[in-house]
């Protein structure tokens, strides 16, 4: 089935999401979750498989067979949805930017998503890897800037400890690195 | 067929009591035998397994006893024991998973098993102070690190730029240099670059004022807050400097100087001033050798140095080159750098507030125990640029909390300042090889009193008369009969 834009419900629309018609997603411990189709959308992945299911045609949206998702779990889908549909509300479409466009370096995170992303390790890994499945730029970038904005707390030592990493430099290659960067040692002041 | 050889009971069996014509009596004598052979062979596994037993429970009762012993030897308490033997079942039922393991519920085992790609992104989040000591956690980090897409990890979007521009940070620039405010060179522009240490933000100005949207931050840390008043009065001064002492302002080492200056001021306020390297005291700057931690110390002190003097000195700048330090040091004991260069600053754009016009004469009298005369000379025409600046700019709007200016820590800092600068010749000779593009350098390197001695020179003697740069300029009829 060849793929075909979708229905003409534009994501980022809200007025149309208000009647927009919902589609199916089934994680992959079988669990239904019911969408609006421009929430959906906001993943690149289920927009993809949206089109190859819908085809050239509006195709009925409550006949449609569920999305599946076989990677991501019942419990981390519905925290994505969360965050997609709050997003989809309050953000709008999110701009197209060319592969070079670093704007979004920053460390900040908004109130929502740092209140969002306030969860266990092992739920935060598993979103940032669903992000990554599902490709949804803005949740991935929201999971690293979490994790990242941990590290930065962390001293290396720390940094080995709590994440479990082996030390694979030889003294004399540690101690190379540590004078090269002493510079940085004292004004890392969020270490 | 004899399917039981061996098994006496079939020895008590006649073998004429089978009758073949008879089914019933002899398949129920063969189920019989099968079954007694099924149990004889059942009994016979029973008895190894009781042998196996046996031994496993010799076992068992040698390892107690080792184990007893080693409790007895590594833990006297039941406490120690209890502790110990803790320790052996987390061993045992943890074996080869870390905390993370089970912090992510089993999903790493460490933080590099993520997807290098997914490690690359976490790290370009960090920041650049981050990054440069994360270097040090493993080989697999530190070749992230230095990875070219690293290079640009931060930047700042300019809204107000003149170009419509995001401008990359590179790595490589900051690298050598570790804070503070930077020229920056881009498309011709100049640009100052400072990097915050605790925040790691990058800030790209180019003279005009910086969105303040751009320090608000969301995560609670305090906000910066904006000086209008100092802003203006720098746009003030530094305007009418500009018109007296340059025909075109861009090449006018002042421009950069507020470039250097006057971002930091809006953002923070002169007694918030946040440069990096500043807590170095002045003895200790006097006294060693300027390694390359302290290139921004000394680049800011020297255009502090250089700003000072060219307000006060509108019309020639010389300074003294190889005075020993005991020459000329005044010394206020140690003293905070930081400090010293906020009461520059607030020197230059402040009133001090407990000095007020009416102390000028005292003060000037205080000159006197400055033992070289050309820079008591100095330091009074100082004074008098100041002065001055009250008289006509009305700059007397003091920061209450500004720490009165001591003048000999302005003597001081001026004048070992500038041996400092003249000594070193300017370490900046080398920008290039340490940092700068080369095609960045390339572009504009004209008016650029930063990256050449040439310039450097420039910057603080260009308007000299040409008198020999060993010596201590002889001041000006004027100016010698002024103090006198």
């Amino acid at each position: 089935m060849a793929a075909t834009a979708g229905p003409s419900t534009g994501s980022g629309d809200v007025k149309a999401a208000a009647v927009a018609p919902k589609v199916r997603l089934q994680s992959g411990d079988k669990e239904i979750f019911i969408v609006d189709l421009p929430v959906a959308k906001m993943s690149k992945v289920i927009k993809g498989m949206i089109e190859d299911l819908a085809g050239e045609e509006d195709p009925n949206w409550d006949t449609l067979e569920p999305i599946p998702l076989s990677n991501v779990s019942g419990p981390i889908l519905r925290k994505v949805i969360t965050w997609m549909e709050h997003h989809y509300k309050n953000d709008g479409p999110e701009p197209e930017r060319p592969e070079d466009d670093l704007s979004h370096f920053t460390d900040e995170i908004s109130d929502w998503d740092e209140e969002y992303i306030k969860v266990d390790q092992g739920t935060l890994f598993e979103l940032i890897l669903a992000s990554n499945y599902l490709n949804i730029k803005k949740l991935r970038t929201v999971g690293c800037k979490t994790v990242a904005n941990v590290l930065r707390k962390l001293s290396v030592e720390e940094i080995r400890e709590k994440y479990n990493i082996e030390n694979d430099f030889t003294p004399e290659e540690e101690e190379a690195i540590r004078k090269e960067n002493e510079w940085c040692e004292d004004q890392d002041a969020s270490k | 067929m004899k399917p039981c050889d061996g098994d006496e009971s079939l020895e008590f069996i006649p073998g004429g009591a089978v009758d073949d014509d008879d089914p019933g009596d002899g398949s129920f004598i063969r189920t019989r035998v099968m079954a007694i052979n099924a149990l004889a062979s059942q009994m016979e596994e029973v008895e190894r397994l009781k042998k196996l037993l046996e031994q496993g429970e010799n076992i068992l009762r040698i390892r107690h006893a080792e184990f007893c012993r080693d409790f007895a030897s590594a833990a006297t308490s039941p406490e120690e024991q209890k502790e110990l033997c803790d320790e052996e079942v987390a061993k045992r039922t943890q074996w080869r998973k870390s905390a993370f393991w089970w912090a992510t519920d089993g999903l790493f085992n460490s933080l590099n098993e993520l997807p290098t790609d997914f490690l690359e992104d976490i790290l370009s989040y960090v920041g650049a102070f981050a990054q440069s000591r994360m270097r040090a956690v493993s080989k697999l980090w530190n070749a992230l690190i230095m990875r070219p897409r690293m290079r640009k990890n931060l930047l700042l979007r300019l809204e107000d730029a003149p170009f419509n521009a995001t401008i990359p940070f590179s790595r490589r620039f900051y690298g050598t240099r570790p804070g503070g405010w930077f020229p920056w060179y881009l498309s011709r522009n100049i640009l100052t670059a400072l990097i915050t240490p605790d925040t790691d933000v990058v800030m790209v100005c180019n003279g005009r004022r910086p969105d303040a949207s751009h320090w608000e931050r969301p995560d609670g840390l305090p906000k910066r807050i904006i000086f209008e008043e100092p802003y203006n009065k720098m746009d003030f001064i530094l305007g009418e400097v500009y018109s007296c002492h340059s025909a075109d302002p861009k090449n006018h080492a002042m421009l950069r100087l507020s470039d250097l200056i006057r971002p930091n001021l809006v953002t923070t306020g002169p007694k918030e001033l946040t440069f990096t390297d500043f807590t170095s005291e002045l003895y200790g700057i006097g006294a060693c050798d300027l390694d390359p931690v302290a290139n921004v110390t000394y680049t800011f002190l020297r255009c502090s140095v250089v700003h000072l003097l060219r307000r006060c000195y509108p019309s020639s700048i010389e300074v003294p080159v190889t005075c020993p330090p005991s020459n000329f040091v005044i010394l206020p004991a140690k003293r905070e750098f930081e400090q010293l260069m906020k009461d520059v600053i607030g020197w230059y754009l402040f009133r001090p507030p407990d000095v007020l016009p009416a102390d000028m004469p005292e003060i000037l009298e205080f000159l006197g125990d400055l033992s070289d005369k050309r820079r008591r000379k100095a330091v009074a025409r100082c004074l008098r640029g100041w002065e001055e600046n009250y008289k006509t700019l009305q700059l007397n709007a003091g920061v209450d909390d500004l720490a009165a200016v001591e003048w000999n820590s302005l003597c001081y800092v001026t004048l070992c300042d500038l041996r400092l600068i003249r000594e070193r010749h300017l370490n900046y000779d080398g920008l290039n090889a340490d940092g700068y593009d080369s095609a960045e350098s390339d572009t504009d390197t004209s008016d650029d009193s930063f990256s050449s001695s040439s310039t450097d020179s420039d910057s603080f003697s260009s308007s000299s008369t040409g008198s020999d740069s060993d010596s201590e300029p002889p001041a000006s009829e004027e100016d010698d009969s002024e103090d006198d």
